[in-house]
């Protein structure tokens, strides 16, 4: 209790002092993070066997209110070891978005190999490391291994190991790897977990969060200070996370290069003797862009792309706290590692002679760029709540492609056919068959028949956008802002975001819909409901005079149609909508009368049938659900309007084209006889 | 016959015949028209009371597009995969209508009946050779894959990017092309051959067809790339008319609409055209080997035009022949000559075209070359 009350005042201390300096941000001396995981490591490459070895020293800070008796660690690479590891079973025999394992070569297989564990006292612990697959009953996977400490760790003490490894890399189709003389090292060292103790992330009792490597997941870490010897034949150039202190020439043609990188949650490298490095800065950060020289045509598309993300990320989040951002464009057979994202530190993509019209190289540039907040500074449990980093990434990503690159022309650009980013995203979840599929905040390796890609990338990022517009632009970045002020270098859960929802937009929302935003979020992130309403028809009923018999001063009279008085209005005008989805948000109704008098007004959207009648003189010619597109969930945007005078124009402009396509083709074909 | 006149002549059959020209398109337009309104009656009953598409006139989207294929009812994903029967009916059509054009040609005039009786007649020869035709450009299209992937296969741990991929199959696409402009060649040719021989055998028409080319490869492909020239010349401007006035307005969309219109006529025409000057190239290269007897009044135009001789001369030919009106007379093997009377005219015209033949000897050389394995199917020599 004691050793807690004394780790509560240094987590206090820590916050404070990280509050008070949050304008000096990157300063060297002070810290960003609580710098848990530290790691000095030195390695090797050795580019003929496709090896890395070396050694690292971790000192791990126990911060938690518990006293530890084991480690977990983080083996990442042994999933290439063999088909039977975990993530080669759920893989379907090893590939990884549609880049396959090449297994007929023997180098394409992977492995991190500890040899030998020591601590300050240099006692061997090696025979306390045994694997283990907390998530699963496969003995055979090894990307998890437990430490059995002969001492226990006590809160706030730190523990150094030395960690002496091998890691082979595999041939790349998942992220990390080797394609010839191209290396993409990347999960690559033994790291450990993250130690979770009550509290964090809604944890009820403090225990290790280290998952095994699966096919549909990607990672957790705690932050730390990585300082990185890398020893490459000298012809190598090496890009990697952090700042190079340092450049050696080292024995045998090689040379070491030193890299420093603070308040990072992970550390990533590559070297090629084939890069063209490229370089620029936007204010005082440094951009280095490593080119394939195939595409060296293509580096200011990377380049100014990355000054668009820089530039959004910090008006509309938070100041980007490095110094240093690395691209880097792989090689086509290294694309297995394409679109990848570390600290300071991304994989971008594009290939020779793209053209300007289809905008991968900036789509991909701005979405890795995204994950350094997205992840690398709000630093969220991927294997968990992929959402959190994929799917707010994915809507950042969306706002900056349309932004820069137009709403309906960010992703695809020809005269023929456009298509804008945040469309590419609606038309991968709104119409596809699977999007019931599962939720979106399930466990990224649950996701076993598939929509790991879509309720972790593209739901997330249609809900968000919805959000945004119903709250508006500046209530949307206010909780950005406040997400990002609060949690930086700390890992928010799924909560701690909505907390925050709700505590900047719940007001607005609530005023502007008198409806619980609560709901909105649950149905979102919680739920598999689709959301579709439909405007079912409108109707315009003259009103009769009333007449009859009636009582009047105790009088029965009986007043005929004719002598009835009239009534105020003609119509009786109603418009029919219906609930036809399962999720339900306050929609705005926009109905349009004949004289051309305009009336919108809001409905919960919760009933599954719902009338709107208006008493009026002038009937109702039109009435439309959402007119300005603020539901960006509903999934069938045809039935959300109704007009008695239909413009037919659109239908006519779709025929002519279609009519003109068929008639090429046609022609085309008919050149074979 | 020079590239130079094979243009211009098939130029001028081309313009000729705008009822023919008229025939092509109506008959593309009316087939494609039929998917066309079925596709916009079944927008019509989807969405035809939303107003999803009011603002697409204006600003298409692709997430309005998305919407209508998702939402907008099965009709128009039944009409879509529809169109797969509408492009073999289309096929078959065209097949049909070939065979017309060629007798137009021959006939040097239009009738519907004519064109439509021509068409019927050759249609199960002229769809044999098309079967032939595609299936050539099909294997020709493997082939070009298999060794394409081959190649790569090969190669490819060689290859430091992406680009020699990209190189390697341009150079596949590149090759069919160059091969393609030698199969549509051939099978113009091979057109012309069934026709004028009144024969059936489309192997043998398509075998003559391509031996032609090679004979005469350098000036028939020269001859088929000038033809290219117009009608590339003419997509450019189609695309950058297209562009500039664009389809947001109901006028742009109505002047978008004829222009298009417009554009696929004048591809007919062009394809009229292609097909005219080819002819042209290959009767009268029949015409100067004496090969088979054209019909007679066609044969002394093509005569006139060749040997340019004086109106006065024209009209001797004209005024001893116009009284034949036998479509196709197959000259046949000298051993028969003798039981058959060929007309002293036919002779008369063929003594033109010697005097003019300016490189006859090289040609005859090839033909001997071409004809050899079936020596006695011609004779090799001119009757008389
Ligand atoms: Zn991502």
């Amino acid at each position: 209790m004691k050793k807690f009350s004394f780790c509560l005042v240094f987590t206090i201390l820590f916050v404070f002092l990280q509050s008070a300096n949050s304008q000096t941000i990157n300063n060297k001396n002070k810290a960003l993070s609580e710098r848990i995981a530290n790691y000095d490591i030195s390695v090797k490459l050795d580019s003929e066997a496709k090896t890395v070895s070396g050694e690292l020293t971790l000192n791990w800070k126990n911060t938690s209110p518990d006293t530890l008796n084991e480690l977990h660690f983080h083996l990442y690479l042994n999933a290439f070891k063999n088909t039977q590891s975990t993530f080669m079973q759920e893989s379907g025999g090893g590939a990884l978005r549609g880049v396959g394992m090449d297994k007929n070569d023997v180098l394409s297989w992977g492995y991190c190999q500890v040899s030998s564990i020591t601590n300050t006292k240099k006692e061997e612990l090696i025979n306390s490391f045994s694997y283990i697959q907390p998530d699963n009953k496969n003995t055979h996977d090894q990307t998890v291994a437990k430490l059995m400490l002969n001492q226990p760790l006590n809160p706030c003490e730190t523990i150094e190991l030395k960690i002496k490894f091998e890691t082979k890399l595999p041939k790349i189709f998942a992220r990390s790897g080797f394609a010839d003389n191209y290396f993409l090292v990347g999960q690559w060292f033994p790291k450990i977990g993250v130690y979770e103790h009550s509290g964090i992330r809604g944890a009820k009792n403090g225990q290790w969060n280290c998952h095994q490597y699966h096919a549909s997941s990607e990672f957790y870490a705690d932050f730390g200070v990585y300082k990185v010897d890398i020893n490459v034949p000298s012809e190598f150039i090496v890009g990697a996370t952090g700042i190079l202190l340092n450049e050696k020439t080292g024995s045998e043609g090689t040379k070491t290069l030193s890299y420093l990188a603070e308040d990072v949650l992970d550390f990533a490298w590559t070297c090629s003797p084939k890069f063209k490095v490229i370089e620029s800065e936007w204010n005082d950060v440094k951009i280095s862009v490593m080119m394939q020289p195939d595409h060296l045509k293509q580096a200011d598309r990377y380049i100014e792309s990355l000054k668009i993300a820089l530039e959004y990320f910090t008006e509309h989040v938070g100041p980007y706290p490095y110094k240093h951002v690395t691209v880097v464009d792989p090689p086509l057979k290294g694309m297995g590692s394409a679109g990848m994202e570390y600290p300071m530190f991304i994989t971008a993509g594009t290939l020779w002679k793209l053209p300007d019209g289809l905008r991968f190289p900036e789509n991909v540039t701005i979405h890795e760029f995204g994950h350094n907040y997205f992840m690398a500074i709000l630093a969220t449990n991927e294997f968990e709540e992929a959402w959190m980093d994929e799917g707010m990434n994915t809507y950042f990503e969306t706002r900056i492609m349309d932004e820069s690159y137009g709403v309906h022309s960010a992703w695809i650009d020809f005269d023929f056919y456009k298509q804008g980013d945040l469309e590419s995203k609606i038309t991968g979840y709104n119409y596809s068959e699977k999007n019931k599929i599962a939720p979106s905040n399930q466990f990224s390796w649950l996701y076993t028949s598939g929509g790991y890609g879509m309720m972790s990338y593209n739901k997330p990022a249609v809900f968000l956008s919805t959000l945004d517009k119903m709250l508006g632009r500046e209530t949307m970045d206010n909780i950005w802002k406040t997400y990002y002020k609060r949690w930086k270098f700390k890992h928010p859960s799924t909560k701690d975001f909505c907390d925050i929802v709700k505590e900047v937009g719940a007001i607005k929302y609530e005023k502007l819909y008198q409806s619980n935003i609560k709901d909105f979020l649950y149905q979102s992130i919680y739920t598999t409901r689709v959301c579709d309403y439909k405007l079912n028809s409108i109707s315009n009923t003259k009103i009769e005079p009333d007449y009859g018999l009636y009582k009047k001063d105790g009088k029965n009279l009986n007043i005929r149609k004719e002598d009835a008085p009239q009534p105020k209005f003609k119509y009786l005008s109603k418009v029919n909508l219906l609930r036809l989805g399962e999720f339900t948000v306050p929609v705005e109704i926009k109905v349009t009368f004949a004289n051309g008098e305009e009336k919108t007004t809001v409905w919960d959207g919760k009933e599954r049938a719902h009338i709107i009648k208006f008493n009026t003189d002038s009937k109702i010619i039109s009435a439309q659900i959402d007119p300005d597109y603020k539901n960006i969930l509903d999934i069938n945007l045809s039935n959300n309007s109704y007009t008695l005078k239909p413009k037919k124009s659109g239908l006519w402009k779709l025929t002519v084209k279609f009519l003109f396509a068929i008639q090429n083709v046609f022609q085309f074909f008919s050149a074979f006889i | 016959m020079t590239i130079k006149k094979a243009y211009t002549n098939g130029f001028q059959l081309a313009i000729r015949s705008p009822r023919m020209i008229f025939t092509l398109y109506i008959t593309n337009f009316l087939l494609v028209a039929l998917f066309a309104l079925s596709f916009n009656s079944a927008l019509q009953s989807a969405v035809g009371n939303s107003m999803l598409f009011d603002n697409f006139l204006k600003n298409d989207n692709s997430l309005v597009l998305s919407d209508i294929l998702n939402n907008g009812g099965e009709g128009i994903l039944a009409i879509i995969g529809q169109l797969r029967w509408g492009l073999i009916a289309y096929w078959l059509l065209n097949i049909f209508l070939v065979g017309g054009i060629i007798r137009t040609f021959n006939k040097q005039r239009y009738s519907l009946n004519m064109f439509f009786g021509g068409a019927g007649h050759n249609f199960p020869k002229l769809l044999g050779l098309s079967i032939l035709i595609t299936l050539t450009h099909l294997i020709v299209i493997g082939l070009i894959v298999f060794t394409t992937s081959l190649g790569i296969d090969q190669f490819s741990h060689k290859f430091e990017s992406e680009r020699m991929y990209v190189i390697t199959v341009a150079i596949g696409f590149l090759v069919y092309l160059l091969i393609a402009v030698i199969l549509f060649l051939a099978s113009d040719v091979s057109k012309f051959y069934l026709l004028l021989n009144d024969s059936n055998n489309f192997l043998k028409a398509y075998f003559k067809g391509i031996g032609f080319v090679f004979r005469k490869f350098l000036k028939i492909y020269a001859l088929y790339i000038a033809l290219l020239i117009v009608p590339v010349i003419s997509f450019y401007l189609f695309t950058k008319i297209n562009g500039d006035i664009g389809m947001n307005t109901g006028v742009g969309l109505l002047i978008i609409f004829g222009i298009q219109q417009v554009f696929v006529y004048i591809r007919f025409g062009f394809r009229v055209w292609i097909l005219g000057s080819i002819f042209e190239f290959y009767a009268d290269d029949l015409l100067l080997n004496n090969r088979i007897a054209l019909d007679k009044e066609r044969l002394s135009e093509l005569a006139a035009q060749k040997a340019d001789l004086s109106k006065m001369m024209i009209a001797k030919v004209e005024a001893e022949t116009s009284t034949n009106d036998v479509e196709l007379e197959i000259i046949p093997p000298v051993s028969d000559l003798e039981e058959k009377t060929v007309d002293t005219e036919t002779e008369e015209t063929f003594d033109y075209d010697f005097e003019e033949q300016k490189d006859s000897e090289n040609q005859n050389d090839q033909n001997d070359e071409d004809f050899e394995d079936n020596e006695n199917d011609y004779p090799e020599k001119p009757v008389g």
